[in-house]
């Protein structure tokens, strides 16, 4: 099971013999560790959910079953992924085919609520229509839901209406949903903040490593 | 049905930062495991590569596929992926020996300036051997194991995204320390016997048999949130959790079942008494990974050698040489290569041009509105810092040059008084204050003859004066270029000092009858760093040794040092060449800046409050204060505060001087950050200017051009644009730190340093603050 058990001992007497009687120093134990575990717990941390995400709305509407989940599961203010599973009401199966729409309108929008904010580079797409966001299978990376990003200028509580179309079938599911305010975009980003300071740190203390 | 198992295949959710982050992994150990192969073939063979490969390959599944997308619509995907972090990821990594192919793999100033300092650290050692202890690892396996199987935390980490990173995090960390003592990667010495290790495996696995009969008989659903979410066909979340249980007690127990099996069957093997010989042998003499030692050694050795060969300025071995590599070398020397990227350049001037004086007057519907401000300023910066001057290298203007020389004298030389950075940094200044005060990116017509003066500018300069006097003095995008550049990964230098020692007809600056000199004065064995630099390889051409190339530097490594260089002198001494550099760093956040809603508010505002007439006029006042005022008042006040703090000998003026040349890292990452910004943001603008041109010339198809084409958002870019100015300010700061300890007097480097990192400081934060404003979305249709 293990490489050194496992290579020939011809060949570990060999190793041996062609080397210096020194110990190998034994930080290298540390440094294995915190690359394999450091940079990939780095790797980790941009994984997000998927769209998906928590249950806003679930009935079961003329021929369909429709559940509406939105991305963060504490919706708030900003851009919030809304994804919608079409199932048949009798056999459960989820249903591809169908023609889905989200009607998104303000019922009662927090007074003095923090504006929702999104990086500079998303202000180039045009806002999306509220009162008909088109959900796709191309809007979600689970491609059994329909699905679209949906950007929410403001907190409060918002009337959600998700209509489903497939034929002459027609069914539609409707509640209101609590928007949350929007984190500060510092909160989004504060990783890349703490990074020079983390930066800065690790050299100090190297520099203490180096002269101890 | 066959529709949604598709649909099914198809819902992977591959996530950026994972997958740079395990590609850039599976280079670095790919890298080192080349390297090493070579060396110590049988540590090394293609199975090492292939489980190490599998292992990464076995996170981004885990992470990125099917599997992800339904674990919170299915907990036995859930578990899958679970199983996948902790039980399978793990010894694949393990197996493929990675701490030397990675420490191999990651670039050698990186390892000997970060690395080497914690691996010969006593607390370190000792943190790692209780870290590796099976007691240790067995017990933090199992603890974070059940606790993040506990209902409430298992619902937080459904809830929170985040604690959802954690606790794959802790997967994967606790699988990786779990399974250290079992594979036992080479060089690391055992420390339990090997027999200890079959009961260290199987009271993991009754752990895990507890858990999974928990899950697997109990009658009622354990985690709430899998009984809120729609259930498929033939499932309900009792069921769902009774396989999930029954995945994770099978496979998962088998998992540790197999290597226990093995090693019992190893120990009581005949052959292991001549195993344990040489296991007794080996651990007497503490060897366990007694055949890296020679490697390390070499390695570390190889690493003082270079650092030493650096000092005094001779090219390594083995560092990337482009001109060197094989055609893509024969490529970039050639001068028809050059010529044809040039007259590239040329044509696409003068389409630009004839487009700025008879195209529609609205930028972003004009190549003069879109090409040179939105492409070309964006694609410079990021050759600058990936490559180095290439625009230099392909500079248009040098057509027009060429003919000022055949058609004008040409013989004069360039006024003493003028052979300085002042005039190029003053134009800097002007070009930075017109670009707003004429709205230019939004103005064909006057982009035009932008271009058509600087055409008119180098044909005139160099038609009456010799030498490149228009590149080296006059012209400001070619002072861009060098100060860029001296943070650029390549520069143009000698391979090996000692051939130019015994040169005697120095035709890398003199020329030859074949190919001229260099035109900027730069003496190879002399120069140091890109400044003055246009990457016109006439000096390769020249050189009769073949000792020339375009070699692979750490980027902005001569920034802290002060040498003669040839043509430049000391940077303490060179005002002008601060004030250059000063113009290029305020004005990068300048620049950035005027284009943010509040800035431009606040403008308006002052337009009102000082009731001025024109735009320009205000415009002037805040250039004046911001590029010019502000610079002088901060870089003085530091300096002397500097010298004062630090007891650093000198004028203010020269360590103003030596200081201001750290800035550019900060400056450059600014540059990038905002170019960039309008690179990617308006990336597709030239398609419907290129068909609207087409219309116009009756060429083609009908129909209208695509105005409402939109290059995709890529919300990544604030992340980039962030990161960019971390690391430049991180690169300033380490300079400024280096200069400090050069200068200052013993024990006061830290002092003399805390003004240099309060300005490196601020500026980063103006430059953040910039970013996350609310852009104008200028060289694009609304």
């Amino acid at each position: 099971m293990t490489n050194d058990r496992s290579t020939s001992s011809a060949s570990q007497r060999a190793d041996f013999d062609a080397l210096p009687l020194r110990a190998l120093p034994s930080p290298f134990v540390i440094c294995h560790l915190s690359f394999v575990i450091l940079l990939i717990s780095f790797c980790l941390a941009g994984n997000a959910f998927a769209d998906g995400g928590s249950v806003q709305l679930h009935s079961v509407s003329g021929p369909f079953d429709i559940t509406l989940f939105a991305e963060p599961p504490v919706p708030r203010a900003g851009q919030i992924d809304f994804s919608a599973l079409i199932q048949d009401a009798k056999s459960g199966e989820p249903v591809m085919d169908a023609v889905v729409t989200l009607a998104l309108t303000p019922v009662k929008v927090h007074q003095n609520a923090q504006p929702a904010w999104y990086p500079p580079s998303c202000a180039v797409s045009a806002p999306a229509n509220l009162a008909a966001v088109p959900l796709l299978h191309s809007g979600a990376s689970n491609r059994l839901l329909y699905g679209a990003t949906v950007e929410i200028p403001s907190a409060g509580v918002w009337h959600v209406r998700t209509e489903v179309q497939r034929g002459g079938e027609h069914a539609s599911v409707e509640g209101s949903v609590d928007i949350a305010d929007p984190f500060p975009p510092v909160a989004s980003y504060w990783p890349l903040f703490l990074f020079p300071v983390v930066a800065v740190g690790l050299y100090v203390l190297r520099q203490h490593v180096q002269k101890a | 049905m066959e529709d949604a198992a598709d649909a099914v295949i198809e819902s992977w959710s591959i996530q950026l930062w994972p997958t740079v982050g395990l590609v850039l992994l599976a280079v670095i150990y790919f890298r080192g495991w080349l390297k090493l192969r070579r060396q110590v073939p049988h540590r090394f063979d293609g199975w090492r590569l292939a489980s190490f490969l599998g292992g990464v390959a076995t996170v981004f599944l885990a992470l990125d596929s099917p599997l992800d997308t339904f674990s919170n619509l299915l907990l036995q995907a859930h578990m899958i992926q679970h199983l996948l972090l902790m039980m399978i990821a793990p010894p694949l990594l393990l197996l493929g020996n990675p701490f030397l192919p990675l420490l191999t793999g990651l670039p050698r100033p990186f390892v000997r300036e970060v690395i080497r300092p914690f691996l010969l650290w006593n607390a370190c050692k000792r943190f790692g051997r209780w870290l590796t202890n099976p007691k240790v690892t067995w017990i933090l396996f199992v603890v974070l194991t059940l606790g993040w199987h506990a209902p409430p935390l298992y619902e937080l980490t459904l809830r929170s995204p985040t604690w959802h990173i954690i606790e794959h995090a802790c997967f994967l960390g606790s699988g990786t320390l779990f399974w250290w003592p079992v594979v036992q990667p080479w060089p690391s010495r055992p420390q339990w016997p090997e027999w200890a290790i079959i009961p260290y495996l199987l009271l993991a696995d009754v752990q895990n048999t507890v858990l999974s009969a928990f899950l697997t008989f109990s009658d009622r659903v354990v985690y709430p949130s899998y009984g809120l979410v729609p259930q498929f066909p033939g499932m309900n979340p009792l069921s769902d959790q009774h396989a999930a249980g029954a995945i994770m007690w099978v496979p998962g127990s088998i998992f540790y079942l197999i290597p226990a099996g093995i090693l019992a069957m190893r120990f009581l093997s005949p052959r292991r008494h001549a195993a344990a010989r040489d296991e007794l042998l080996l651990s007497r003499s503490r060897v366990s990974g007694r055949d890296a030692l020679p490697l390390i050694r070499s390695w570390f050795n190889t690493a003082r050698s270079k650092k030493r060969s650096e000092e005094r300025e001779i090219v390594p071995t083995g560092r990337v040489d482009l001109l060197a590599l094989g055609w893509v070398g024969r490529v970039i020397r050639s001068l028809a290569f050059r010529r044809v990227v040039q007259g590239i350049l040329f044509g696409l001037a003068v389409l630009i041009v004839c487009d700025g004086l008879f195209g529609p007057q609205i930028g972003p519907m004009n190549l003069a509105g879109t090409l040179p401000w939105t492409h070309w300023r964006g694609l410079s910066v990021l050759a600058l810092l990936v490559f180095g001057n290439f625009f230099c290298f392909a500079c248009p203007f040098t057509f027009a040059r060429d003919l000022g020389r055949r058609i004008l004298p040409g013989n004069r030389q360039w006024p003493r008084w003028l052979r300085t950075k002042w005039v190029s940094a003053g134009l800097l200044a002007i070009y930075l204050w017109s670009y707003e005060a004429f709205s230019l990116w939004n103005s064909p017509w006057l982009t035009a003859w932008v271009i058509i003066g600087y055409f008119v500018a180098a044909i005139v300069v160099d038609g009456f004066f010799r030498g490149a006097s228009f590149c080296k003095y006059v012209c400001p995008i070619g002072q861009f270029n060098f100060v860029q550049s001296l943070v650029s990964p390549f520069e143009v230098k000698t391979r090996n000092l000692d051939v130019c020692h015994t040169c005697k007809s120095f035709d890398c600056i003199k020329g030859n009858q074949q190919q001229r000199g260099c035109e900027l004065r730069l003496f190879q064995p002399k120069k140091e760093s890109n400044l003055d630099c246009t990457f016109c390889l006439d000096c390769v051409r020249a050189c009769p040794h073949d000792n020339i190339g375009i070699i692979a530097v750490t980027p902005g490594r001569t920034l802290a040092r002060d040498h003669f260089r040839s043509s430049i002198g000391r940077f303490a001494e060179r005002t002008d060449l601060a004030a250059l550099v000063l113009v290029l760093v305020f004005g990068a956040f300048l620049n950035a800046a005027s284009m943010t809603l509040p800035v431009e508010n606040a403008l308006s505002f002052s337009r009102l409050t000082l009731d001025l007439i024109s735009r320009p006029a205000v415009l002037l006042i805040f250039f004046f204060l911001v590029l010019g005022l502000l610079p002088l008042i901060a870089i003085a006040g530091c300096a002397l505060a500097s010298r004062w703090l630090g007891s650093i000998t000198g004028t203010v003026r020269s360590i103003a001087c030596r200081f201001t040349m750290t800035l550019v890292p900060l400056g450059a990452a600014m540059w990038l950050a905002h170019f960039g910004f309008h690179l990617f943001t308006a990336l597709l603008t030239p398609i419907p200017v290129v068909q609207r041109i087409f219309l116009d010339l009756h060429i083609g198809s009908n129909g209208s051009p695509w105005w409402s084409l939109h290059t995709p958002a890529i919300p990544q870019l604030l992340d980039f644009q962030c990161l960019a100015l971390d690391l430049g300010l991180l690169v300033s700061l380490f300079f400024a730190w280096k200069v400090c300890v050069r200068l200052a007097a013993k024990r006061k480097a830290v002092a003399a340093f805390l003004p240099w990192s309060v300005l490196l400081s601020l500026l980063y934060v103006a430059g953040i603050w910039i970013v996350f404003q609310p852009m104008e979305m200028r060289g694009m249709l609304h």
